[in-house]
């Protein structure tokens, strides 16, 4: 999946660099 | 997001549409580990690629299930406050394994609709098999 993330200092952060683990992903709904 | 022990050897991030600046006092709200990662995702292409879409305004606010998990927070001592986003945007859950490749999906079918743990576990388990 081609997806770009943001880091909580907004920071870019593509989903692919989250490689070379399992990773579980929760989608959250909203937050405020 | 639960508190519950996540599983072993597991990278665990959480996602949410709203503006980045919202994450850190999410993190301190439920005391979320520092393992637990926060990503921001306003434009929502995750939950695009993941196909987890938006319910309808009965689904989120007239279903009795929502109504009935809202009770069971505030009976664990959440406070919810009134919102100031889209409340039809739905979430879910997803496991990834080691290639980026998407294992398992699991699309809430509404605000209350989460998987079970077990089930959570199952899908972290195959997905640290190799393919």
């Amino acid at each position: 999946m081609d997806v770009t993330l943001t880091g909580p200092d907004g920071g870019q952060v593509p989903l692919a660099s989250l490689r070379g683990e399992v990773v579980l992903i929760v989608v959250l709904r909203h937050l405020g | 997001m639960s508190h519950a022990q996540p599983p072993v050897g597991v990278r665990i991030a959480g996602v949410s549409f709203s503006p980045p600046a919202l994450l850190g006092a999410y993190r301190r709200e439920l005391s979320l580990p520092d393992e637990v990662e926060l990503y921001a995702d306003p434009g929502r292409a995750l939950y695009r690629a993941l196909g987890f879409g938006r319910a309808s305004v009965a689904r989120v606010w007239l279903d009795p299930r929502v109504w009935v998990r809202y009770a069971s927070l505030l009976a664990r001592g959440r406070r919810p406050r009134p919102p100031g986003e889209d409340t039809l945007q739905l979430g879910g859950d997803a496991v990834l394994d080691a290639r980026g490749e998407v294992r398992w999906t699991y699309a809430s079918r509404g605000p209350e609709d989460r998987p079970g743990l077990a089930e959570i576990r199952a899908a972290v388990a195959r997905a640290q098999l190799p393919r």
